[in-house]
């Protein structure tokens, strides 16, 4: 155990006087937070995918109610599926994140559309959105069935008061009047509307994590060109001792990375000017998905440092992957924007598991036990790569 | 201390042996210097000795240990100082032997005493606190040294503990080196400078192709290597007027533009016979030498191709 904390002491002296190197890992992460977040506020300016699959639960049964699924069918933005689930089983789908959206009609949607009056029992026809679902997409899907409703609602107007019966209000089509609403969902119920620093701040900081590659096979890779490793070898010093020494001095980076970046959200850009960061009610589930994710960063960081020949084959071959990784997984175009198609790729990445399981905490409002299956498969990654890594750097020694 | 017999170690795809058939003993308490070229088979040899490598065929004892069997004993009586600065240069001195003090396990004050006496014996005590890479080559190279030492070796393998630095540091760690051998230390020594390993080592082996050239005690080799040598440097013509006088005189051979060299036992003689043939071809004697041969004399003549790193053979070796 002394000789392990030798060398955790080692690493943690070479990193204190590797400013240049910590400048990196902290200061630039935080500068993008802050520039991306005050940037992007209010709104993020995407792109429509073609469709929505939306899955539906018709409670009210009625030729209305498929009068309107068909409506939102011909219109083309939505594809309205009908949901295996029931209203209740489709609100816990959608506050887990298991589905981004979800369509419930009510019952005496139908009665309603026939009247000739405003629904007095709430809206009819609910939107269910993830807090994940960008304020863009669901105002598409929003505009999508209350222009449907609308249309259906003056059209039996219509034919109801042929040429001159037709109530005003209905024939205003003031959106505002018909009974539909988006409800964004978390664990607790209703959560208010996700801001830009609540998806920009743990994209930014699970992409920051990964980076930690770069100090960690910079000195790796100088120890082994200068002979301090063949040194500690024939010193009997064992392959444990060397790499569980870098471990925990860069685990504790990723937290301080952490603890910046979340605080940089939280009271810097609201300081500024942006909007604020919410950070959820578990403290706990965030050390827990923010230690996932440093296993699997510096599993991988100690795999690529054991594997590459030089310092420019780790530091080029890393950044190209964690860029790649940043880049399928969420980070620098936001999944929600994505096209389906391009969605489903999104869970090769390790980043993207990262990043919903501070999604689970920050936006879904979750409790600690929503984010361990995404942890357990960040520190899954980061055993399999640290015992790569070993067996890698017991051949080469 | 360390027994080799009949040693062969080829790498795989290599077109010959690394080390090919080499017995050595090295007795203990001694300096032993190993020359050669690039790819002679020098640090191929030393792994073997740190159970890095296996052998193909033939053994290696180290105290009576077999360095494959049981490396980890092995090192514990192995002290390495590689060529390269094996150590951080963003820490300091203290902080670096500290580093490589612990993790061998020393800890408390036993880690305190150790340093301090690796410190006092290569005269670092006024740089404790100073940043490794702001150290002078010479204070460099004293820091590699006083890391081998940490572990208070028997035996002390240094692969070219003086390269790049002034003859003053030099001088220093060589004298450091005969004090750790007066301590009892064994210690194999390789390095490229002649005169150095000539005025340092007890005994010595020059390897070239892996195969031995020569092993001997160092006093025994450079006055059993026959004798005296002459040289004679010509004035008044070129290397076609000194080739005219070297076909004349039996034995001498052309070294070097103007320069003859002949072995002898009575150097008067030769002398007044290249005298009279160097007049006679227009040309007069502008210097001479007469002594014993040197390591490098010896090594030229073994080897029959010059000291030089660049010519080094293609090396297989790792």
């Amino acid at each position: 155990m002394r000789r392990l904390l030798t060398s955790v002491d080692k690493e943690l002296r070479v990193l204190r006087r590797d400013w240049q190197g910590l400048m990196v890992l902290f200061v630039l992460p935080a500068l993008f937070i802050l520039i991306m977040s005050l940037a992007l506020q209010g709104s993020f300016q995407e792109r429509l995918s073609d469709t929505i699959a939306v899955p539906v639960v018709d409670q009210d049964q009625t030729p209305a109610s498929q009068l309107l699924l068909k409506e939102l069918r011909d219109n083309g933005t939505v594809v309205p599926k009908a949901s295996t689930l029931e209203a209740a089983g489709l609100e816990r789908a959608v506050a887990a994140g298991d589905q981004r959206f979800g369509i419930v009609i009510r019952q005496g949607y139908g009665r309603w559309l026939n009247s000739d009056g405003d629904s007095d029992g709430g809206p009819l026809v609910q939107i269910l959105a993830e807090p994940a679902v960008t304020a863009f997409r669901r105002a598409a899907l929003e505009t999508a069935v209350a222009r449907a409703v609308q249309t259906l609602r003056v059209e039996r107007l219509f034919a109801s008061s042929p040429g001159f019966g037709m109530p005003a209000s209905a024939a205003g089509g003031q959106a505002t009047q018909l009974p539909v609403a988006v409800r964004v969902l978390g664990a607790g119920g209703e959560v208010s509307m996700p801001n830009a620093v609540q998806q920009n701040v743990p994209a930014w900081l699970v992409f920051a994590m990964f980076f930690v590659v770069i100090p960690i096979s910079t000195v790796f890779i100088v120890e082994r060109q200068q002979g301090s490793m063949q040194r500690l070898r024939l010193m009997n010093v064992p392959p444990g001792i060397v790499l569980g020494g870098k471990i925990l001095p860069y685990y504790l980076v990723n937290m301080a990375q952490m603890v910046i970046m979340l605080l940089v959200g939280a009271w810097l850009v609201p300081m500024l000017g942006g909007d604020r960061l919410d950070l959820g009610g578990s403290p706990f589930g965030l050390w827990l998905i923010g230690s996932g994710t440093s296993l699997a960063a510096v599993g991988y960081a100690l795999l690529v440092s054991a594997v590459a020949g030089t310092t420019v084959q780790a530091t080029t071959f890393a950044g190209v992957t964690n860029l790649v990784m940043g880049a399928v997984g969420g980070v620098m175009v936001p999944k929600a924007v994505m096209s389906p198609s391009v969605q489903a790729f999104t869970v090769l990445s390790p980043m993207s598991w990262g990043l919903e399981g501070f999604w689970d905490i920050l936006l879904r409002k979750q409790g600690w036990t929503a984010v361990l299956p995404e942890a357990g498969a960040l520190a899954a990654v980061g055993l399999v790569c640290l015992f790569l890594a070993s067996r890698v750097f017991q051949g080469k020694r | 201390m360390i027994r080799i017999s009949n040693l062969t170690k080829r790498y795989p795809r290599a077109l010959r042996p690394a080390l090919d058939d080499i017995s050595l003993h090295v007795p203990k308490g001694s300096i032993f210097g190993l020359l050669g070229a690039n790819g002679a088979g020098k640090t191929t040899l030393l792994s073997l000795l740190a159970g890095l490598l296996e052998p193909d065929a033939g053994s290696v004892t180290v105290d009576g240990v077999d360095p494959a069997r049981n490396p980890g004993i092995i090192r514990s009586l192995l002290g390495f100082v590689p060529q390269d600065l094996a150590f951080y240069p963003m820490l300091s001195v203290w902080e670096n032997l500290a580093f490589y003090a612990g993790v061998q396990g020393l800890h408390g004050a036993e880690k305190r005493d150790r340093i301090e006496e690796v410190i006092a014996a290569v005269r670092l005590e006024a740089f404790g606190r100073q940043g490794a890479e702001l150290l002078s080559g010479g204070l460099k190279r004293r820091l590699n040294l006083a890391i081998g030492l940490l572990g208070k070796p028997r035996l002390l393998c240094l692969d070219e503990p003086t390269v790049g630095i002034d003859p003053h540091s030099r001088q220093f760690i060589l004298e450091r080196i005969r004090a750790i051998r007066d301590e009892g230390v064994t210690v194999i020594y390789t390095s490229h400078y002649m005169d150095e390993v000539q005025r340092l080592c007890d005994s010595v082996a020059i390897i070239d192709e892996g195969r031995i050239l020569v092993a001997s005690g160092m006093e025994e080799l450079l006055s059993g290597h026959a004798g005296e040598l002459l040289r004679v440097r010509l004035a008044g013509g070129g290397a076609g007027a000194c080739d005219a006088v070297a076909a004349e005189v039996a034995g001498t051979r052309r070294v070097g533009a103007a320069m003859l060299e002949v072995e002898t036992s009575d150097p008067l003689a030769a002398l007044a016979q290249l005298g009279r043939e160097a007049a006679a071809a227009g040309q007069r004697i502008a210097g001479i030498e007469y002594g014993r041969r040197s390591l490098e004399e010896l090594y030229l003549s073994l080897s029959g191709k010059p000291w030089e790193e660049d010519n080094a053979p293609a090396s297989d070796e790792r």
